[in-house]
């Protein structure tokens, strides 16, 4: 007997680097963990630079590459495996990796150990959030910065796609070329912006895409940065911190919250 | 098909009488989603091999009636709703066919469509992660499945019903065990061995040369504890010829 599995939300949170993504991420994993108690949230940890982890508190001992290494390690010595038999092999491996805490799990894609290319292991993800998002009720994935995984249709899944910039023209033009790509290659249901880092709001009316609604200004958080200084995560950061407030506005906006 | 005879005849040399016997009868079967379900940390009563517990799966394919001769549920220690924390734990399953095929190839699939049924059995509450690579198998059960009164006896008759979804599969008799004292080591073994079979099983029909000599061979061990797979490799001409039992 087939039953329907859960319609996730997958939330992606996308942008220039250095404009606040993996902060926002995580104080969006606060938000949802306080408003739906008892819903299945899944935080994943989509940029090989592996900050969400520390954002959150938690310590990350394996990670998608790891498990992706190890498919291979098997097919490279030769050893005969049937695809339903690779699959659940790595279904098994996920669960390791995976860590449970209060209120989310959390999965990060790890830094490949070689060089250069993260194409293999972003397919590798693509696969994952397939198998995984009908588990659970929310999935925020806190991507790569740039263009990458959107254009190699790593988030094909993804129903809301929230893109993060600063005051600055390039963060805003690369968060254009973000949206033209998804347009493309996403059926996402909802977009928007968050303008993070605000220093001057009388500029805040430059910060304009065709399509898009503007979710949130929020202005630079003195107290995050106290924060992430001292190594706290996000769970410790005041609920009327600039960063908590302007994320529970963006999450109202799109019925999120 | 005598490969699996031997090591059915040692798990139930090493196992002895079972602690409780049930008859199949699909009117027991658990409720089955028919699709994987997540059973986090948080919702599960406990995990059968978690902690780094014990946790072995093989599956032996028969022809022989005598070594399978009915659906029947084995259960060697504690049923679920008598486990307060992880345990250690094996599934075994031997499965009793009609025939199996002349031909390799068609055997060779059989074999395997037969063990792959283990990839579409979705007891609700009851969420396996089986590894290939390590022949591992775990299982989370939730709290709610317990509270329903899931136990052996019912999981078994989904499995069992999942089974004979395949018309080759005559007869199943499926082996649970939770007692801590038995020999894992042993288990891990066997399914390993076990695993091997399957594997040269493919390596001879991917085709291994003629006249290969078996002393450098690595799949030497295997072949040599088998019986069958060298007549597999050579045929029964061939084992003739090259003065081979």
């Amino acid at each position: 007997m087939e039953e329907t599995k859960n319609k996730a939300k997958i939330l992606a949170v996308a942008g220039k680097g250095g404009v606040g993504k993996t902060s926002l991420c995580s104080a969006i994993v606060r938000h949802l963990v306080a408003a739906h108690p008892g819903k299945r949230i899944l935080a994943i940890d989509a940029d090989p630079a592996i900050g969400l982890s520390t954002a959150l508190g938690i310590q990350v001992d394996h990670t998608l590459d790891d498990i992706r290494n190890a498919v291979i390690e098997t097919s490279e010595r030769g050893e005969y495996r049937q695809a339903i038999e690779i699959l659940n092999e790595a279904r098994f491996r996920i669960f390791d990796t995976m860590v449970e805490c209060e209120g989310f799990s959390f999965l990060a894609i790890g830094r490949p150990e070689a060089a250069g290319c993260y194409c293999s292991v972003n397919s590798y993800l693509k696969e994952v959030i397939s198998m995984l998002a009908g588990d659970f009720d929310y999935v925020v994935i806190d991507c790569e910065a740039g263009i990458e995984q959107i254009s190699r249709r790593v988030l094909d899944e993804v129903t809301h796609l929230l893109l993060i910039t600063d005051q600055s023209a390039k963060g805003v033009n690369v968060c254009r070329e973000i949206k033209e790509v998804a347009d493309e290659l996403i059926k996402y249901e909802r977009i928007g912006i968050i303008c993070n880092r605000v220093v001057d709001p009388s500029m805040n009316d430059l910060i304009k895409l065709e399509g898009v609604e503007n979710l949130a200004f929020i202005p630079t958080d003195p107290a995050h940065a106290a924060n992430d200084i001292q190594g706290k995560s996000v769970f410790e950061l005041p609920e009327d911190s600039n960063i908590m407030v302007g994320v529970k506005e963006a999450l109202t906006a799109i019925d999120m919250i | 098909m005598d490969l699996f005879n031997v090591f059915i005849n040692e798990t139930n040399e090493q196992l002895g009488a079972p602690k409780q016997k049930w008859a199949y009868n699909a009117r027991d079967a658990w409720k089955d989603l028919g699709t994987s379900e997540l059973v986090l940390m948080k919702d599960a009563a406990f995990e059968l091999g978690g902690s780094g517990k014990a946790a072995v799966n093989y599956t032996c394919v028969t022809d022989d009636k005598s070594l399978v001769s009915g659906d029947e549920i084995l259960l060697y220690g504690p049923d679920l709703k008598d486990l307060k924390a992880d345990s250690t734990f094996a599934r075994i399953a031997f499965l009793g066919v009609k025939e199996i095929s002349k031909d390799e190839q068609e055997a060779f699939n059989t074999i395997q469509n037969m063990e792959f049924v283990k990839y579409h059995v979705f007891p609700e509450g009851y969420m396996m992660r089986v590894s290939p690579e390590s022949n591992r198998e775990q299982v989370r059960v939730s709290k709610k499945a317990i509270k329903k009164g899931i136990s052996f006896k019912s999981v078994g008759a989904d499995y069992i019903k999942q089974y004979h979804s395949n018309p080759n599969i005559t007869a199943v008799k499926l082996i649970f065990i939770t007692d801590p004292s038995v020999d894992y080591k042993a288990l891990t073994e066997r399914a390993k061995k076990v695993n091997e079979v399957t594997k040269t099983m493919n390596k001879i029909l991917e085709g291994l040369p003629e006249n290969l000599d078996c002393a450098s061979c690595s799949f030497k061990p295997v072949c040599d504890e088998v019986e069958g797979l060298k007549e597999l490799h050579f045929g029964k001409e061939g084992m003739k010829k090259m003065g081979k039992k």
